[in-house]
């Protein structure tokens, strides 16, 4: 697996390798670099990864006792999501890198599909060999460029490594911020994370230092190797501001049925994080046959005053998702916010929101969410505003729409709010509508041809949320939106 | 010369920290009427809501005396009970609250503050009935809440209505022309001039010259900058119909 | 003494042969499996989701027992709850009224005014003389919840209103339920209102209590709405602070057809009210209306859904809450536009004020949308009177008390408006004021005159 960029440059090859995905072999395989364990799931696999990754005992326990922990819990079916049975003695828990014999050559041997798709996301040249998976050393200079960026960071004392990386560098911060704003039982998928992650990102951006470019250019790049279960923590000490950017806007080249991440943020006294998604995993054919389950358990503890945690996602990708970016609103004056576009096509199912907890006083938060649902899709908002007795003058407004394309699909919205403290202020609205014909016509007796009316008003009722995304994205977010309604008005 | 009702002596005011009024000073002698005009942005509702006690009004600076006592530290209902009426641009919509039900609570608060006996049911719906027609309003409003769904119009007789029920020392209209049509705007006039008396003040903020054409003024103000630029008679306000505004910014920058 | 399940397994296996029907199929069938449903699936608890913020165990610990005892024999009890706590002015057609679920029939009668065609009667006899006529609308359905199905296994009378095609009856058919007397007392009246195509009628149930004992009022109104036909049903929940009340409505409404549903809550230890609107018609309507006021220890949980299954369907909701004391409010709305039901119009809004620091909401708006032509919106609050408004009054001269208690009692009496039954909202308004410490500054209010 990666372990970090600079051994990347090393022993380029497996590390490459790694970006590609993963094989299903049985039996073990001696080389540990290129184990892969058998599928099937009990404390000697998870105690086997833990050994596998060389990390130290606290974490091989921290694992156990979560594996202890899922063993007792059920998967979740309130949201009422059809979802076919999962088999987790079925999946391995540790794969070899795929090998290079079998990924692409070149991007002649690509899917031309996936190339046309990258083509209309405007995705630079060297990127697409990447995220398609190219085993080749076309890549290299994305790597050393990334790497001169990782330079900058360390000169500024912010830590931006792998997973792996930070539990043997900095075992200190894992042990002090690991599970403390996601624990380890919080819900079946994050204890069976906790159990068997295999690698993501630790960001930690010290006290004062206003981390100096968005963390995402390097990411596009390293995002390919997160794999099944990854695992995310960003840390912004006293002041410290920082906005990271996870995911690609290209559809990814993933076999794995199964993904159920976690995301810990946590931001001290004056910090802010910006944290943004696209996620475009692969959605499944017209007929709703294959596609991931995304199954991702996301929160933020604004745990000191002042702090401020912001979401903002994009989500068209995925046959199923199940995700509710959340923030603890501890500090007094702390702000959460949560920006979403969910986008389902086809069979796709998303049941997606956010969690605002006002502990602290004064806190506020703001939720928009724009979803829109063609095909024979099903998109829910499912979201929860808690305000707790001491959180007095706490505010909250959420504004959720629903966008309806085609008679076949469905829109679904699901707020909660509990509110303990009368000085609270807690609003909630929701609309669903089926995209404007006369708004089409407006445009289309103005010459634009149908399509393009369509897109337009899509990207303008998405606007709130592309805003919050650094500029090159939002484009990209646009176009990917297009991409992923593509038939969906007749 | 007796003593002013209003006395506003070098008024700064900042709304969030940015400065809206930077020295305002104004005396208004009972039985006058005066004009407050300017550009729109000049601090002229600023103006009329620090004086009725709005919140969210800093004074960064100054005083404003009313009657010989500091206005500034009294509540918004204080001041109404002493006779302070601001008819506001924008009349905020109560839905729930039935209009005359609100309006007889009103007139009695301020009757009980004068040491005046309070209206019983009878008594005030003869009253108002007899204002109602004074200001050409449908009857049927008094049984709505209060501004809710009120045309923006109704809204305006509505604030006139409550002006003449409540006869209040110093009226302050913010806008109260602007949006009404011809007739209306006679009917507004009426209104404000039936008020008219030697004991009495009206401060008349507005945009439109042809409205002190209906409420003549003694005493024109053209508010600029948070400042007042200039003072006159209603000439004044002729030569700002004619001339416009612009003519004051080069002033202000000579 | 057993309790839960199997107290009520016991009661019903003593009562059941000799309720009213017993030995009619269709009503036997439905009452045992109503009850197999009931101790099939037990109490309620917060694990289920439409239960999360209510928790019925207490409830579930007591054994209320159920006595029908004969109809017309209630008045040998207790005297009859005060006449001042019914509603004023209502001029009813027809008034029944019911003693823990059992007719009184000394205390109901008929006013002249009343069309032939408009039948208003006691339940009980309909299942023993002409069960065909009500075997449509009680044979299925009331399988809501644990207490619909409670009901409907001790379905033992109530009350049978049937409004004839096209007659217009233009006064109220009143109906009053009183919880009386002793400790755990339950009554599970039924209420079954038919509007026949093209009529018109307003129905009011008032529901009442006195007594220190603890009771449980568990009514059940099954309302059908004929094509064109108009139904103003409009209930008044008064029960005192010992009696739980569990009640749910379940209405239908035919092509045209218009529903306007008025809820009031002020009394009860815990209410939890429900209410079910299928809207089966094309162009049908239903008007929702609701006002839940929880003081002291009350919990009240109002939950609502509207079915919109044909096109055309018109849904608009208002529901407010006033949370006082350690009272606590539950709010779940929740409109479904089914499959082809284009065109279809809902909306739904839930405001709450909170006026203690240990009072508490939770609210919970849902839309579940399956069809793409359509108009929908949901809007819930939780706050406070709104400071412009406050000024605005303050500008005139009321005093800060008593523009707040102005602006509270207006953000109540605003849905009291929309039910459109004067009698009502005068009952309502002063029940009110005398209620809430946040109205103690209120103006006086002479309400003859509307002022």
């Amino acid at each position: 697996m990666t372990e970090s960029l600079q051994e990347a440059r090393v022993a380029p090859s497996n590390d490459i390798e790694s970006l590609i995905g993963r094989e299903y072999e049985q039996g073990f395989i001696t080389d540990i670099e290129s184990e892969t364990l058998p599928p099937g799931i009990d404390e000697g696999v998870v105690a086997r990864v833990s050994e596998i990754k060389g990390e130290p005992d606290f974490m091989r326990e921290w694992r156990l006792e979560a594996y202890r922990r899922w063993r007792e819990m059920k998967a979740p079916d309130w949201a009422k999501l059809s979802i076919a049975p999962i088999d987790y003695q079925a999946i391995s828990y540790y794969s070899a890198p795929k090998s290079k014999e079998d990924a692409p050559k070149s991007l002649d041997e690509v899917d031309p599909k996936l190339l046309e798709t990258y083509e209309k996301l405007g995705i630079p040249l060297e990127e697409r060999a990447v995220l398609a998976g190219v085993a080749v050393d076309a890549v290299f200079d994305s790597v050393s460029v990334a790497t001169t960026f990782k330079e900058r960071l360390a000169s500024e004392g912010i830590i931006f490594c792998s997973f792996s990386e930070a539990v043997r560098n900095h075992p200190d911060l894992i042990r002090e911020y690991l599970g403390s704003v996601v624990p380890r039982s919080d819900n079946f998928f994050a204890a069976l994370n906790s159990a068997v992650f295999t690698d993501g990102s630790f960001v930690y951006v010290p006290r004062g230092v206003r981390c100096p470019m968005e963390l995402s250019t390097y990411f596009r790049i390293n995002a390919a190797n997160t794999g099944q279960f990854e695992r995310t923590l960003v840390i912004a000490d006293e002041g410290s501001y920082v906005s990271y950017l996870e995911g690609c806007t290209a559809p990814m080249r993933d076999e794995n049925q199964l993904h159920a991440a976690v995301v810990e943020l946590v931001a001290l006294e004056g910090a802010t994080i910006k944290y943004a998604t696209v996620q475009n995993w692969y959605p499944g054919d017209e007929n709703g046959v294959g596609g991931i389950y995304n199954f991702v358990t996301k929160r933020g503890d604004c745990r000191g005053a002042r702090s401020k945690i912001s979401w903002t996602q994009v989500e068209t990708g995925s046959a199923i998702t199940w995700k509710y970016p959340s923030c603890v609103l501890r500090g007094d004056d702390s702000v959460g916010e949560f920006y979403s576009v969910a986008v389902t096509h086809h069979h796709q199912q998303a049941d997606t929101g956010t969690k605002m907890i006002h502990l602290g006083r004064n806190t506020r938060s703001n939720i928009v969410s724009k979803g829109i649902s063609a095909g024979r899709s099903r998109n829910a908002y499912r979201g929860l505003v808690q305000v707790g007795r001491d959180a007095a003058s706490a505010r909250n407004y959420t504004q959720c729409d629903s966008l309806l394309m085609g008679d076949r699909c469905a829109a679904h919205t699901f707020p909660y709010m509990e509110v303990k403290n009368p000085s609270a202020r807690v609003e909630h609205e929701a609309t669903t509508s089926k995209i404007g014909e006369d708004q089409l016509f407006y445009c289309m007796s103005r010459g634009l041809s149908a399509e393009d009316a369509v897109s337009m008003i899509v990207s303008g009722f998405c606007k709130e949320v592309f805003n919050e995304l650094p500029m090159e994205f939002a484009v990209e977010a646009r176009n990917l939106l297009n991409v992923s309604l593509e038939g969906a008005i007749g | 010369m007796p003593s002013p009702l209003l006395e506003i002596s070098d008024l700064h005011v900042a709304v969030d920290g940015d400065a809206i009024l930077k020295g305002v000073s104004l005396s208004v002698q009972p039985g006058e009427v005066h004009a407050v005009m300017g550009p729109n942005g000049s601090g002229k509702s600023s103006l009329c809501h620090v004086l009725a006690g709005g919140n969210g009004y800093d004074v960064t600076r100054g005083s404003v005396a009313y009657r010989g006592e500091d206005l500034l530290a009294l509540e918004p209902d204080e001041r109404a009970k002493q006779g302070i009426f601001l008819a506001f641009q924008y009349p905020v919509e109560i839905p729930g609250v039935n209009n005359a039900y609100f309006l007889k609570a009103a007139v009695n608060a301020v009757r009980r503050a004068r040491g005046d006996e309070e209206l019983d049911a009878i008594d005030f719906m003869q009253l108002m009935r007899e204002k109602v027609k004074l200001v050409d309003m449908d009857e049927g409003l008094l049984r709505r809440p209060l501004n809710e769904g009120f045309s923006g119009g109704e809204k305006k007789r509505n604030e006139i209505l409550q002006m003449m029920l409540l006869e209040p020392r110093l009226a302050i209209l913010d806008e109260t022309d602007s949006g009404l049509d011809i007739d209306a705007l006679r009917i507004v006039a009426d209104g404000v001039n039936a008020l008219r008396s030697p004991d009495r003040a009206i401060v008349v903020v507005t945009h439109h010259e042809r409205f002190l054409e209906y409420v003549v003024p003694d005493h024109v103000h053209v508010l600029f900058e948070g400042r007042i630029a200039r003072s006159g008679g209603r000439t004044l306000a002729r030569e700002l119909e004619e001339r416009g505004y612009g003519h004051l910014r080069a002033e202000a920058a000579a | 003494m057993p309790t839960g399940v199997e107290h009520y397994r016991q009661e019903w296996s003593a009562a059941h042969a000799s309720l009213p029907g017993a030995r009619v199929g269709w009503i036997d069938r439905a009452r045992r499996e109503a009850l197999d449903r009931f101790c099939g699936r037990g109490f309620p608890t917060p694990r289920d989701e439409d239960w999360k913020y209510t928790n019925v165990r207490p409830l579930e610990r007591r054994a209320f027992r159920f006595d029908p005892g004969p109809e017309g024999g209630a008045e040998g009890g207790a005297e009859p709850l005060p006449s001042a706590r019914r509603l004023d002015g209502l001029d009813a057609a027809a008034v029944l009224v019911f003693r823990n679920g059992v007719l009184a029939s000394s205390h109901s009668g008929t006013a002249g005014t009343v069309p032939d065609a408009v039948r208003v009667e006691s339940l009980a006899g309909m299942l023993e003389s002409d069960p065909e006529r009500v075997e449509p609308f009680l044979s299925g359905g009331g399988g809501h919840n644990a207490f619909s199905d409670l009901n409907r296994a001790f379905l033992a009378g109530g009350a049978f209103v049937s409004i004839g095609r096209g007659v217009q009856c233009d006064a109220p058919v009143e109906l009053v339920f009183e919880s009386v007397g002793e400790s755990d007392v339950a009554s599970h009246p039924l209420v079954l209102v038919l509007a026949e195509a093209d009529s018109a009628a307003t129905i009011v149930e008032h529901h009442l209590g006195a007594g220190a004992g603890t009771k449980l009022a568990n009514p059940f109104t099954r309302i059908a709405v004929g094509e064109r036909a108009a139904v103003e049903h409009h209930l008044l929940l008064e029960e005192d602070e010992s009696t739980w009340h569990t009640g749910n409505v379940e209405a239908s409404v035919a092509a045209g057809g218009r529903l306007g549903s008025n809820a009031v809550q002020l009394g009860g230890r815990l209410v939890r009210y429900g209410i079910d609107v299928s809207l089966d018609g094309a162009g049908a309507t239903v008007i929702l209306n609701g006002l839940y006021v929880a003081r002291g220890r009350q919990h009240v949980d109002f939950h609502t859904r509207v079915d919109h299954r044909e096109p055309g369907g018109t849904s608009e909701q208002v529901y407010k809450g006033l949370l006082d004391g350690h009272g606590r409010g539950v709010f779940n709305g929740r409109v479904l536009v089914h499959l082809d039901a284009q065109h279809s119009d809902a909306s739904q809004s839930n405001h709450n004020l909170l006026l203690s620091p240990d009072a508490e909401i939770d609210t919970k708006p849902q839309l579940e949308i399956f069809a793409d032509d359509v108009k929908c919106s949901h809007g819930a609050t939780v706050g406070q009177l709104d400071e412009r408004a406050v000024h605005y009054l303050r500008s005139r001269g009321l005093g800060e008390d008593t523009a707040r208690a102005l602006l509270t009692f207006g953000f109540a009496d605003d849905v009291l408006a929309r039910m459109g039954l004067p009698a009502l909202r005068r009952h309502v308004e002063r029940g009110l004021a005398g209620a809430l410490p946040a109205l103690a500054g209120l103006p006086p209010m002479d309400s003859a005159n509307g002022i």
